[in-house]
């Protein structure tokens, strides 16, 4: 019982650690160095309630956590970037900032997905389709999914198939492609 | 006649000026420019040997983005020079500074950019000589720089005049060209709470022109020298560290002018 309402009350102080706050998730063109996104920084911290800032230059965006009620217009985010040296490709809005900072795994695993690296990844079959001679493996958001060309296919895929795939890592930015050498599926 | 030579002397002391951008190349000036409102501080150490003589720079430089695009900068250097036994120091000359980015394509994880850059050397510096810290004249150096920086690579090239302004002793100073490249690598993409470390290597390629004096060649100036500049960014959100040593691959120097030993380079930048 004891352990049932320690984890009762981890749960709802959790909870209550992002109460009022949203995330701004915002694609940016450009980042490639710490030291020039510092004015980004500036820029989106001298506006009230502004919590934090964080770059992921990996995956090309910038992430600002605010109080509930703050709300940014294209343009002025336009504005930002521009005046920063940047390009704003799009804002998408987050109910909680808990995602901001990316976990270590995810730190890890961004480390290590960079172009031109070999890597064998693991995870569930989520589609298919005709894609030319290559085979590329693409996640999205952590959804796996694998394209193939036809003359390749000999085991037929099913949805939430396990795979093993090794290949070149080709881009990663939200989404990662990875043109693949050889595709292990396990039935 | 050693006014001449001093003048000459120090059109070497100042060759190495090139404007602050915090994440560009050491020796040679990178596309870089603040951004709007944003100020850069840096301070730079500077040595420069040869055989006859060794010159010590301390720089303080501040920069100021007008716009994304347009900064000025100015800088003011404090030398000391050894020369075949002599020595002076003291403030050398104001140099001020406007650089205007003239293209920029951002793309995902790159950025390709070009500038302009416009520099003025004010004849600031103290008069005294033996050696002479002053060149007697004002300078005026212009120049492109390219650059192409991106999570893993970056590559940089740019390109400099600088005409010498004819000084108060009667000595036309040879104009010189500067030609640069370089590459930029660091081993994983940055993040932004963590320490960026970039490794780079400069190509770097001197021409000057002979020095004259009533119309007549002075046998022991101009000539052509190159460099290869193996140097380092440590940087950590708004503050770099730079550091950089420029070696001698080949020196075509007229007259019995002594190659250089190498130069050395460090500079600490905070934007704010």
């Amino acid at each position: 019982m004891k352990v049932l309402l320690m984890i009762t009350t981890l749960t709802i102080f959790s909870n209550l650690a992002y109460a009022g706050e949203k995330l701004h998730l915002m694609k940016v063109h450009g980042a490639v160095c710490a030291s020039c996104a510092y004015g980004l920084e500036k820029k989106f911290k001298k506006i009230n309630g502004v919590k934090s800032f964080d770059v992921n230059f990996t995956k090309g965006t910038v992430s600002v956590c605010t109080d509930d009620n703050i709300n940014f217009e294209q343009e002025q985010l336009t504005k930002i970037f521009v005046e920063s040296g940047y390009t704003f490709k799009g804002e998408e809005i987050k109910d909680s900032c808990a995602q901001q900072s990316d976990s270590l795994a995810e730190k890890a695993k961004t480390k290590v997905l960079i172009p031109g690296k070999n890597v064998t990844i693991t995870g569930i079959y989520n589609g298919m389709c005709d894609d030319g001679e290559d085979f590329y493996f693409v996640y999205k958001s952590d959804v796996l999914e694998v394209i193939l060309p036809k003359q390749g296919i000999k085991q037929k895929l099913t949805i939430g198939m396990p795979l093993k795939v090794s290949g070149t890592v080709v881009s990663h930015g939200d989404e990662l492609k990875i043109k693949a050498t050889s595709v292990d599926i396990k039935k | 006649m050693f006014k001449i030579f001093s003048a000459i002397i120090t059109s070497l002391v100042i060759l190495n000026m090139t404007p602050a951008a915090a994440h560009g190349p050491i020796f040679s000036p990178g596309p870089e420019t603040l951004y709007k409102d944003g100020f850069e501080v840096q301070a730079a150490y500077h040595r420069s040997k040869n055989a006859e003589a060794t010159e010590d720079e301390l720089a303080m430089g501040i920069a100021y983005g007008i716009t994304q695009d347009w900064q000025i900068e100015v800088e003011l250097p404090y030398l000391n020079i050894n020369d075949n036994g002599s020595s002076n120091n003291g403030t050398g000359d104001i140099l001020l500074e406007t650089k205007y980015r003239l293209w920029l394509n951002n793309t995902f994880g790159k950025q390709d950019s070009v500038t302009g850059f416009l520099q003025i050397v004010f004849d600031t510096a103290k008069k005294t000589s033996n050696p002479s810290l002053s060149s007697g004249a004002n300078d005026l150096i212009a120049g492109l720089a390219y650059g192409q920086e991106s999570l893993i690579w970056q590559r940089w090239a740019s390109f400099r005049f600088r005409y010498n302004g004819k000084s108060n002793t009667g000595v036309e100073r040879g104009n010189q060209l500067f030609a640069d490249a370089s590459i930029g690598w660091r081993s994983e993409p940055p993040q932004y709470y963590e320490s960026d470390t970039l490794w780079m290597v400069e190509f770097n390629a001197e021409q000057t022109q002979r020095s004259q004096i009533i119309n007549t060649d002075l046998t022991n100036t101009g000539g052509t020298e190159l460099f290869i500049s193996p140097g380092a960014i440590w940087a950590y959100r708004n503050i770099a560290l730079k550091g950089g040593i420029q070696l001698p691959i080949y020196s075509d120097l007229n007259g019995t002018q002594k190659a250089s030993n190498y130069r050395l380079k460090f500079t600490l930048d905070i934007n704010y």
